[in-house]
């Protein structure tokens, strides 16, 4: 009897020292302990979360910063806001990383003088513009336009800092995707294409990457309290608008702390809150992971979060209110929400059915 | 009948594996009930005298009862097995209602004279589609493509007796918007002005290269014929398909638009933005009753990939030798297939079906076997690919120190 017992739990451990062997991180970054003079570029960080990353880095953790933006009065802004004393620690430029490749090459290397000679060890991603409409609405030239400054900007950015990182031996690479790139959603098709392409882009580069100790981080942030954020809510339709109601609204800087976190651990992905850990989980797919936490919690959780994600997706196709769809609000309401425990949904959501809405009128050629 | 005959995604084999597995666990929770029971009769009998009088007393009883009364005795294993028995289905059923298909699309069943679009049709697997779609089928097929000498050929090769139910306009789908537009156009009005019923984004370009040797313009030129290419035709043929009132658009994504693989930097990026477009697309259009379908082959044996095979990586294709290569035939059948169920996923082969269901995230479900076939296999299908995921960092690794040797 006892024999069996102590039997079975060695078994037991050889089996699970086996599958730990087998399904141990695929790779395992250091984490970076110290981020005094580090050479972080920024794109797209004259505002918003991009800003809060700059304002972290420069005051917190007293990096140096290359700001690459558009704007220029927004750019001038920014560097007032954010170092009043014009401080050499960081630099903005105004470029337009979605134009061409040496333009891009030209502002890196710029950068890299400036800041005396010290190659780029963090690269973040930003820059990107985001809109709802449904997709009849979008015109061709909007698609090409939110491609390019989504997805070729980040590309250009990437290869123009890879060399120096290889230079330095290691880097970090962050881009920043939204939870419209896990889940497609109404009125997103433009901007769920080029956030999916840059999780395409971060898993394929990082099979390239791994050997030479550069690490690539997703963020995948919900909606965030910025300007960007404002202007795309007056033109939203209702339907994108109640689907997004079902996760919060954060503030940029809680945002932005996260991020720095996860690029100095090196983890892969990075999400905020139940709902984004959830569905991280969910859409994990073939990801690299670097804990063994992250397998088990994959491997075990999946299964009933596919059902439950099931049952969220019937609801925005219906958008009805009713019993089973409680599940939908409790899920909905995490902490990460700055909404009252009982979602704006559940007040907002009325009838509207995706399915049989019978109001809306298209062109038909003649 | 015969909608529920083709919504029968699986062989027979499949099915038996699942009711296989759903037995072994129902086996294994009555043996674990029953063995419960007897090992905790079994511990206190060992040790407890009294408790054992006590049970040969309380079995006498029953029985003398049970001669009495001419009833079987109701033991408490069998009360336990039914209740959980009875838990479990309760379960199932109310899983079953309220996970079912948000949409079900309805069979096609008779192609006949259905005007289809096909991109990229010259060569390869649109080809295929084609002689399928003509040959099986007797639809009306249009195909779009750049090359004029291959479209030609390809018109020599498909519609050898002049047939007019096939046109070839060479059109670039990348190129603008308008010439897109005038195309389908065109193309409708050919075909008798029968409004475009099923579009097939096929057109696409691909080759393995390292990101470093990936030129800035490569990755341009990819994302406009995989990723806007796509989008322009859809959105051209929409009106058409609004107009009937129905429809089904194919969006031709690969492998590799399930995971990323080394070499594949700009592919598998436009191949996501494909399936990211598939969802919320999908959502808008649930109400039109056209459906989306996206299809993930394996590498197929066409001249694209003999052109991809020349500048190969070496890692890419040690990688890509793990999963093995179809004909276009075999991946044309089951497009069309897919195509006429109007399900969202259209996967090949084990390993399609692992990597789909892996990588099925918020995707929406057209049947309830594709629900449970799901649901089972995640959770392992994560640790399959895990380790998979190990070799493949392996190879990228090993080469170079090889190269450095």
């Amino acid at each position: 009897m006892l024999l069996t017992i102590i039997l079975s739990c060695i078994g037991a451990l050889f089996v699970l020292t086996i599958l730990i062997y087998l399904y141990r991180p695929i790779y395992r970054p250091k984490y970076l302990d110290d981020l005094y003079d580090c050479h972080v570029i920024i794109t797209g960080g004259s505002s918003g979360i991009g800003k809060e990353l700059a304002r972290q880095l420069l005051h917190e953790h007293g990096a140096r910063v290359t700001i690459l933006a558009r704007n220029r009065e927004r750019l001038e802004e920014c560097r007032r806001d954010l170092t009043p004393n014009s401080s050499d620690r960081l630099l903005c430029l105004s470029v337009d990383i979605s134009q061409s490749y040496e333009q891009v090459d030209k502002a890196v290397q710029q950068s890299i003088r400036h800041h005396l000679d010290k190659p780029v060890d963090i690269l973040i991603n930003n820059a990107a513009i985001f809109f709802a409409r449904p997709f009849h609405q979008t015109k061709p030239e909007e698609f090409e336009e939110m491609m390019r400054i989504n997805y070729l900007g980040s590309i250009y950015c990437t290869q123009a800092c890879l060399p120096s990182m290889r230079r330095r031996g290691s880097g970090r690479i962050v881009l920043l995707s939204s939870q419209a790139g896990q889940l497609g959603v109404f009125g997103y098709t433009s901007y769920c294409s080029t956030k999916f392409a840059l999780r395409g882009l971060a898993e394929s580069l990082q099979m390239e990457l791994a050997r030479e100790n550069i690490y690539i981080t997703m963020v995948f942030p919900p909606d965030t309290d910025t300007p960007g954020f404002k202007e795309e809510n007056k033109s939203k339709p209702r339907e994108t608008q109640m689907i997004n109601e079902t996760s919060g609204v954060l503030t940029a800087d809680v945002v932005a702390k996260k991020i720095i976190r996860a690029t100095r651990q090196g983890s892969f992905t990075c999400s905020y809150g139940l709902n984004g850990a959830l569905l991280t989980c969910l859409t994990c797919g073939a990801q690299p992971v670097t804990t063994i936490s992250g397998i088990i919690g994959q491997s075990l959780f999946t299964n009933l979060l596919r059902l439950i994600m099931l049952r969220v997706i019937n609801s925005f196709y219906k958008l009805k209110v009713g019993v089973i769809s409680l599940l939908v609000f409790c899920y909905g309401s995490s902490n990460c929400s700055a909404t009252p425990l009982v979602p704006g949904v559940m007040v907002a959501c009325c009838e509207a059915d995706l399915c049989n809405n019978a109001n809306v009128n298209y062109q038909v050629p003649t | 009948r015969r909608d529920w005959m083709m919504n029968w995604q699986f062989n027979w084999f499949g099915w038996s594996f699942y009711l296989a597995i759903i037995a072994c666990i129902f086996h294994l929770a009555t043996a674990f009930f029953a063995g419960y029971q007897g090992m905790n009769k079994y511990l206190h009998d060992t040790f407890d005298y009294e408790k054992v009088n006590q049970e040969i007393d309380k079995r006498a009883t029953l029985r003398d009862s049970a001669l009495r009364n001419r009833t079987p005795p109701v033991e408490r294993i069998d009360m336990w097995l039914e209740f959980s028995i009875a838990i479990i289905v309760l379960i199932l059923l109310v899983l079953a209602y309220v996970l079912r298909p948000i949409y079900r699309p309805c069979c096609l069943p008779d192609l006949r004279d259905v005007h289809v679009v096909i991109t990229g049709g010259s060569s390869g697997i649109g080809k295929e589609l084609a002689k399928q779609f003509l040959d099986k089928h007797q639809a009306r097929v249009t195909i779009l493509a750049r090359n004029q000498k291959r479209l030609d050929e390809c018109r020599q090769e498909l519609a050898p007796d002049n047939n007019e139910r096939l046109v070839c306009l060479s059109v670039d789908v990348s190129g603008a918007y308008s010439a897109v537009q005038k195309a389908i156009e065109q193309a409708c009005q050919y075909h008798g002005n029968r409004p475009v019923s099923i579009l097939i984004n096929n057109a696409g370009v691909f080759f393995a290269r390292a990101f470093d040797e990936t030129t800035p313009e490569e990755f341009e030129q990819m994302i406009r014929i995989n990723y806007l290419g796509a989008v322009y035709c859809t959105k051209a043929c929409l009106p058409y398909m609004r107009q009937l009132g129905s429809g089904r658009i194919v969006l031709v994504s690969s492998q590799a638009g399930q995971l990323g693989v080394f070499g594949y930097t700009s592919y598998c990026a436009t191949k996501f933005a494909l399936k990211g477009f598939a969802e919320s697309l999908q959502m808008e259009l649930a109400r039109d009753n056209i459906y989306v379908t996206v299809a993930y082959p394996p590498d197929t044996d066409t001249p694209g990939l003999a052109q991809e095979n020349i500048s190969k990586p070496i890692e890419t294709q040690l990688i890509n030798e793990t999963s093995g290569m179809l004909s276009a035939e075999e991946v044309a059948q089951k497009i069309i297939t897919s195509t006429q169920k109007g399900s969202f996923s259209c996967w090949f082969g084990i390993n399609g079906f692992l990597l789909e269901s892996l990588t099925s995230g918020a995707q929406p479900i057209t049947s309830t076997l594709e629900l449970i076939a799901q649901t089972l296999t995640i959770g392992l299908a994560r640790m399959i690919i895990v380790g998979l995921l190990n070799t493949f960092y392996g190879i990228s690794k090993n080469k170079n120190l090889k190269k450095t040797k």
